[in-house]
Parts: C-alpha cells; structure tokens; sequence
C-alpha cells in the first residue's frame, strides 16, 4: 500500500515535471524567440502561457520588450570650431526585430551586450553630428545660434538606422542629456568666472570710492565755502566799525583841529620815544632854556 | 538492547548519581545556544542577553545540584564499592570532565556568539567582508575541533587519565554547533532582498527552532526527573546518542548507551520517543503538508496602503487593477501579483546626489554638499553652474508604469536632465541666479510632465523643488565677494556721509564764531571812537579858555614822561647859532 501510494505521487511529481516542461510563460512586456534543435523557429509577442517542445528539442530565448533607457557614456567629441566639448546622452529603445536581436547578440539574450553595442553606435554618430556643428548649436546666449533639437535628430537618424540595421531594435529618442567640459577646460572656465566675478567687484568697490571721495570733497568745498562767507561778513563788519570810529573822531576832531594835532602830536611823541632813544635838544625850548643864562 | 545492557537496566532501577554531569552540561548549555540561536536569527539582541545569562545560571545550578545529589548518593550509599565508585565519579568529574565540558561548551558558545556578534552588530565598514571572514572562521574553527579532539583523546589517554570518552564527542559537537551557526554569519548580514544568500539565515533559524525544541525536551526531562521519585526508562535521546557519551547509570530517568564515538543513526533505532519519534514516522507527511501550505499561501496576497498591484496570469497582465487590502487568486506559477507603490510620495534628486536623505548637508555655496554635484554647461560654454533639484512625484498610472518602460524611473530623470539642460544652454549663470525661482521651477515641472506624457512612462510629476541654484563651489567665493564689495561700496558712502556730518556743523560754528568776533571788534571799536571822542571834546572845551597854560603843562608833562631814562644832549642855541657858518656841521659820537 505503502509503496503503491509511493509510486503514485512520484509518477504525479515526473507528469508535472514533463508538463512544465512544454510550456513556458511570457511575461507581459516580454517577447520570445524559440528555436528548434538551435534554428530559429518562431517568434512569440503575446505574453501568457505557451505550449513548446521540452529541452533539448525548443529552447526559449526572452527578452525584455518594454521600452528601455540607456545612458551612454561620457563622450568627449570636437565641435566644428575644434572646440572640445563632452556629451552624455540617453537613448529610449525597445527590441523591433527579436530575432534579428537574438542573433546579433550571438545566442546570448543578455541586454547589457545590447546596450554595450548601442552605446557604440550613439557615440559613432554623436561624433560623425557634431563635426557638422558649432559649440553654440549646443549652449549659446543668443538663442538663434541654438540648434539642439537639429543636432539629436541628426543623431537620431543615424542610430535609429544603424540600430535597425545591426541589432533590429527601434530607437525611439537620442536625446542630448549632459553637456560638460574637458577638466582642463573646466580650470580655464573657473579661471574666467573667477576673473569676471573679481572684475564685478572691483567695479562696485571702485564706485564706492568714487562717491565716497566726491561727497568729501564736496564736504570740503562747503565747509571752506562756509568759513570764507563767515570771513567776508566778519571783515565787512569789522570795516563798518572802523568807519563808524573814524567818522566818530572827525567829528569830534573837527570841532577844534589845532587842539586834536596838539594832543595827538603829544601822543605820538610819548609813543615813538623807545627806552634806548637819544636826543639831542637845544637851549630854547622849555624847560631847558633854563639853563641858558638870563 | 544488548544483554549487558538489560542486566544493567534492571540493576539500575534504584537511583545512583542522579545527573551525570557532562550530560546535563550539555543540556543547559546547549540549551543556552539554542535560545542564542533563536534571538540572534531574529535579530532579537535582548534574547543573546538572556541566552548568556541563562547558560551562565544552568551551569552554577547544575553544578550545584550535582553536587547536593552527589552528597544525598553518598549518604544513602550503603557499600563500600558503591561510596568507592562515588568517589571515583566525583574525582573523575573535578579533574576531567568538568573542565572539559565547561571548555568545549564554553568554546563552542564563546566562539559562535562571539564572531556572530561580531559581523551583525560591529560597525564595520563593509559588514559583508566580516561576514564572510567570521563564516570561514567559523568553518575552520569547527575542522579545527573535529580533527583535534580524538588527538586530545589519545594525549590525555596516554599521561593515565581515567575516562576522556566524552571528550572528542563534546568538541565534536561543538565543532557541529559551529558549522551550523557558521551561516548564520552570512544570513545575519545579507537581506533577502539583496542577495539570495539572504537564504542562509533560515538554514539558521530552522536549526535554531530544532535545537530549542530538543534541547527544550531534554531540559523538561532533567528538571522532571529532579522531583519525580521514579523516572521512567527512556532508552535513549538524540544528542548524547549523537556525540556518542559513554557515561554510565541512569541519568534523570535516562539510560545512555555505552560506546566511545559512536554516533548512531538518529532514525533507526525503534526505542526513540518524543519528538524524534513523530519527526521519524510523520516527517514526510509533515513536510508535504507545509510544501502545500506554502503552495496555496501564494494565493493570497496583500496589497499594502500605498500600493496598488497588477495581476498577471502566466505572466500575462489580466487588466485587473488590486486596490490595497487582501486579495485571492490562483496560486503560483499560474497568477502574479506586481505591487508598486503608486499612492506613495516619491523624491528623487536631480543635479546632486546627497549622502542620505535623513541627513540632510548644509547647502552652503562654498563647501561641497553630497557626494556628487552635477554641473550644467551656461553662457556660451563659459560658466558652468549646479542645479540642486527635487522632485517629487507618483504614479499616476500603475499599467503603463509597469509594461511601457523596463525602468520608467530612470527615463524620468533622463527627462528632467534635459529639461534642465533646455533652460541653461540658452543663458547665463547670471540670468539663472537672478531670476524668479517658482517661475523656473513651475516652467521645468510642464517641462517634465509633458516629456512623461509623451513617453508614456504613468508618471505624475507633483512639484519640481529647487533647492538651490549656485556656482561651483570652486569659484562660489568669487561670487560672494562681489556682494561684499556692493556692501564695501555701500560702506564708503556712509563713512564720507559720516565725514560731511562731520565737518560741516563745524565749520558752520566756526563761522560764526568768526561773525560774533567780528561784531565784538566792531561794538567795542565804535564804543572806543565815541569815548574818546567825547573826551577829546569835553578837553577841548575845558581847555579852551586858558589854552596856552594848558598846552605848556602838557608839552612838559610829555618831555618828564618821555625823556625819563633817555639820553639827552642838550646844546647851547649859541652855540648852534656860532657854528652855523661853518661847512663841517655838528657831529655827535652816540656810541
């Protein structure tokens, strides 16, 4: 009894084993090539369940059919102008032609191979495109030079073809993802931008000198301005009383001239006399004609 | 059974030496690895704890059970060669076993907790590389005491010790303990989810839950045979059968085959109980069951909160949509669930990659942030700048989320590169610095949006966050220094306004300081004129009279002030008068 049950479930467990083995699912997204005893036999689009021989005889190849992105590599590419300039782009793509895809990877279905060979036929014609064009078709302040959406069709023209071509896959975009630099260029840039930035700031501290130095003098010019005014007026109004005095002495004076020339005379006489004066006087004046006998 | 064995069988109905030592060592240090197992394959730090202490109390209380059990046996003994084989048994026990056993238990348990430990929980650099170092450590470690523990036999056989059988059995246990828990180095550290070595850490956890169990009957066994007066005869058990022991008598109801490092077949021996007995007639039928169960669990599946799920039927997508809750379908490999996280808030960093998320950088011009930062070519390929971006989006729609693009997240951050690059190549870094940001941020989330729409990718972009727009942090200093010197300008102008503040009040004072002198001068002048003018005249007028009296005193009062103290030559008017002809003139000598 024993072994009849054992029996029993392991034919069941080898019948499961065979019928797996003819079927095979797909994945929705997902397309296979299946090849009998190694040539290609058919083509299967649809996902879900399927019948096939078992392996050895049918051997399945999938493949992931939805829309894939590849990045490339860093690209370092002349422009026109000889003007170095790197590039990354992006790629949208999706397996056309599956078989033609399962052959040109050799019997491999391994994607990375696909995008390794992609990424060879992007640079090709990225560099073949931008000998055609001008580094200010890809950055340019002056947006009739711009040309970027001409250069990725180019590209893309070139890659949609070729991919087609080689690998049976359809390119959907090349688009222009990063622009960069050389790194020598890169130092030369930071250069410029260092140099341009200390020309803004030397500009701004100089206007500030400027304006500092004309409100000082103006400053300057005011204040002298305001001294000499204040000068003027002190000088007229010292020149007023000047007047004023002398018109007060003449008209005190002129009352008695002779009296005010004697009392100035005498004034003057007691003034110009120094400590170390010598005069030499005569006998008929008073009081020394005293001395001269009666 | 063999006959010798029957005959000690019956011989041994009464109670000799209750617990043989090395055995229920064994137990309660195993026993202490096990509940080690179960925390540590959990990732249960506390359970480790426990484990230790455990072991650490089984052995101090084994010990001293041995030891009041030893003394009861020793009382009770009646004969000599009974209180003789005794003694032999306490002596053989202090000098041998105990040492042994707590070393190769303590080994065993130090070197598997120990590296375990270690690769889990040391901050390491690279916590994979120390895994895989403690998982052949520990494989080493257990060749190690496979291979040194009949050579230890035979050393210890050799200098005259009494009994070493148990010894190569316990490191040979030990070194099976360490090569089961040898994976659990590698599945302690790798996720399922990120490795299928993951895997290994159930090998660990199954062999934990077993440990546990049989250990966990043996200790149940032992503490019931303490109290129960007559324990009944249990033939054999699984691990000390394994380790091949050869201790004698009855242990807790236990009766142990004799034999030196046999290790017999777990499942042939019909005299098994217990556990060993259900997993030997209803192992098949048990795993069977829980293949099945395991089978139809893949028929149910819940969809998380924030989820939605697709249902593919060999492979194929159904068109039903799951909304979050549990849901039932055929199970594996006829039906698939693939759950997203569509109602979920996503962020993802476009222009810099920052460490982590949750430790967010200072984002400060001239210092780095993160560990990368792109840069966008600008101004004619002149300037270069950074763009740090968030951007926050879901998904809108799971289906073409999931069947259009392979990783639509990665075309989604293709696309806003080039969105980035359409608004730089076009300008210049002064123009982006300068110019309104929520008009920049909403202009590049149409950007973004469209492009998602166009390629079909089920992406709904919500906010486009710019978090900082900025200079290479090689030249950010340049740019900083030109506001400084807009402020330097700035602070020019205030200190020569400072200055005019300054000089001009004062000046104006002294102006007038100058006027208000001048007015002085002019009041005391004309008050002077007016004085002596008034004087002058009221002399004239008193003078008048007897004029030349007052002229006299006058004139001689001048020559009295002016002459006193001069020299004086007063000469003869005669003379003069006599000289006067003469051409030679008079001369004076005034040195």
């Amino acid at each position: 009894m024993q072994k009849r049950i054992r029996v029993t479930i392991g034919l069941g467990v080898v019948i499961l084993l065979l019928i797996s083995a003819c079927m095979y699912q797909l994945r929705e997204g997902s397309v296979a090539v299946i090849t009998r005893l190694g040539r290609p036999h058919r083509t299967e689009l649809n996902a879900g369940l399927h019948l096939r021989y078992p392996w050895p005889i049918e051997n399945v190849y999938r493949f992931d059919n939805r829309k894939r992105v590849l990045e490339t590599s860093f690209t370092e590419t002349l422009t026109r102008e000889r003007k170095n300039v790197i590039l990354l782009n992006y790629a949208v793509w999706d397996i056309n032609d599956p078989l033609k895809f399962l052959q040109a990877l050799h019997g491999a279905a391994d994607l990375q191979i696909a995008e390794m060979l992609l990424d060879g036929i992007i640079t090709d014609a990225k560099n073949a495109v931008m000998g055609n064009y001008d580094l200010s078709a890809l950055v340019s302040t002056n947006e009739e030079d711009l040309n970027l959406a001409a250069i990725e069709q180019d590209i893309h023209t070139l890659v949609a073809q070729a991919a087609e071509e080689q690998l049976g896959v359809n390119v959907y975009e090349v688009a222009i993802l990063r622009l960069a630099l050389p790194q020598d260029n890169i130092a030369r840039v930071f250069e410029q931008m260092r140099s341009e930035r200390g020309q803004y700031a030397q500009r701004f501290r100089s206007e500030g000198e400027r304006i500092a130095s004309d409100i000082r003098s103006a400053t300057d010019l005011e204040a002298e301005e305001i001294l000499a005014e204040a000068e003027e007026t002190a000088a007229g109004i010292r020149s007023q009383a000047d007047a004023q005095a002398a018109s007060v002495y003449a008209a005190a004076h002129s009352q008695d001239p002779q009296f005010y020339r004697f009392l100035r005379s005498l004034e003057a006489l007691e003034a110009i006399l120094g400590e170390n004066a010598t005069l030499v006087l005569d006998t008929e004046s008073a009081p020394f004609d005293l001395l001269e006998e009666e | 059974m063999s006959d010798e064995v029957k005959q000690e069988d019956k011989a041994g109905q009464g109670r000799g030496p209750l617990l043989d030592p090395e055995i229920f060592l064994a137990v309660v240090i195993v026993f202490g690895i096990a509940l080690a197992w179960i925390g540590l394959a959990f990732r249960i730090p506390s359970a480790l704890i426990g484990a230790l202490t455990l072991g650490t109390i089984a052995l101090v209380t084994g010990d001293l059970v041995w030891s009041l059990d030893f003394l009861r046996a020793a009382g009770e003994a009646k004969d000599e060669g009974t209180k003789k084989a005794l003694n032999l048994e306490r002596d053989r026990f202090n000098r041998v076993h105990r040492p042994l056993s707590l070393l190769a238990g303590s080994l065993a348990f130090v070197i598997f907790t120990g590296w375990t430990v270690f690769a889990s929980f040391a901050a390491v650099p690279d916590k994979a590389l120390w895994a895989w170092i403690a998982f052949a450590a520990n494989i080493l470690t257990g060749v190690l005491l496979w291979w040194i523990g009949p050579k230890l036999s035979t050393g210890l056989k050799s200098s005259g010790s009494e009994s070493t059988g148990t010894l190569t059995p316990w490191l040979r246990f030990s070194a099976i303990i360490i090569w089961i828990a040898a994976p659990a180095s590698i599945g302690s550290v790798y996720s399922i989810e990120s490795s299928p070595v993951g895997y290994l850490i159930w090998l660990y956890r199954i062999a934990g839950i077993l440990a546990l169990a049989f250990q966990a009957e043996l200790f149940i066994r032992a503490s019931w045979s303490l109290i129960s007066p007559k324990a009944k005869v249990i033939e054999e058990t699984p691990l000390p059968t394994l380790i091949g022991s050869i201790s004698m008598g009855w242990q807790y109801g236990i009766r142990i085959e004799k034999g030196e490092n046999r290790i017999p077949s777990l499942f042939s021996d019909n005299r098994l109980r217990w556990l060993t007995v259900f997993f030997r007639q209803s192992l098949p039928r048990v795993v069977l069951g829980l293949l099945a169960i395991m089978w139809l669990a893949t028929s149910f599946v819940q969809v998380g909160v924030s989820e939605q799920g697709v249902r593919e039927r060999f492979g194929g997508f159904t068109g039903e949509i799951l909304e979050p809750g549990m849901h039932v379908g055929w199970p594996w490999p006829i039906d698939r669930v693939r759950r997203f996280p569509s109602r979920r808030l996503h962020i993802m960093q476009i222009g810099f990659q920052a460490q982590e998320y949750a430790t967010r950088t200072n984002l400060i011009w001239t210092e780095a942030h993160g560990i990368e930062e792109d840069r966008f070519v600008t101004a004619n390929g002149n300037e270069v700048i950074s763009f740090d971006i968030e951007l926050y989006y879901r998904i809108s729609d799971i289906v073409k989320f999931a069947y259009t693009s392979n990783n639509p997240e990665a075309l989604l951050k293709d696309i806003a590169y080039k969105a980035i690059l359409l608004r730089t190549n076009a300008t210049d870094s002064d123009s982006l610095l300068s110019r309104d940001r929520s008009e920049l941020a909403s202009g590049l989330k149409e950007d973004i949006q469209r492009a998602c729409d166009s390629e079909e990718i089920g992406i709904d972009v919500s906010q486009v966050a710019i978090i900082a727009i900025h200079p290479p942090f090689e030249v950010a200093a340049y740019y900083q220094a030109v506001v400084s010197m807009q402020v330097y300008a700035d602070t020019l102008a205030i200190q020569a306004s400072t200055y005019r503040e300054e000089i001009i009040p004062t000046r104006q004072a002294e102006a007038q300081i100058s006027i208000d002198e001048a007015s002085a001068y002019a009041a005391r002048r004309v008050a002077i004129a007016r004085g002596e003018a008034q004087g002058f005249t009221l002399v004239a007028d008193a003078a008048r009279p007897a004029f030349d009296v007052y002229s006299f005193r006058r004139r001689i009062s001048a020559l009295e002030t002016g002459l006193e103290g001069k020299r004086l030559f007063i000469v003869s008017s005669r003379f003069i008068e006599s000289e006067r002809g003469d051409d030679r003139g008079l001369w004076f000598d005034l040195r």
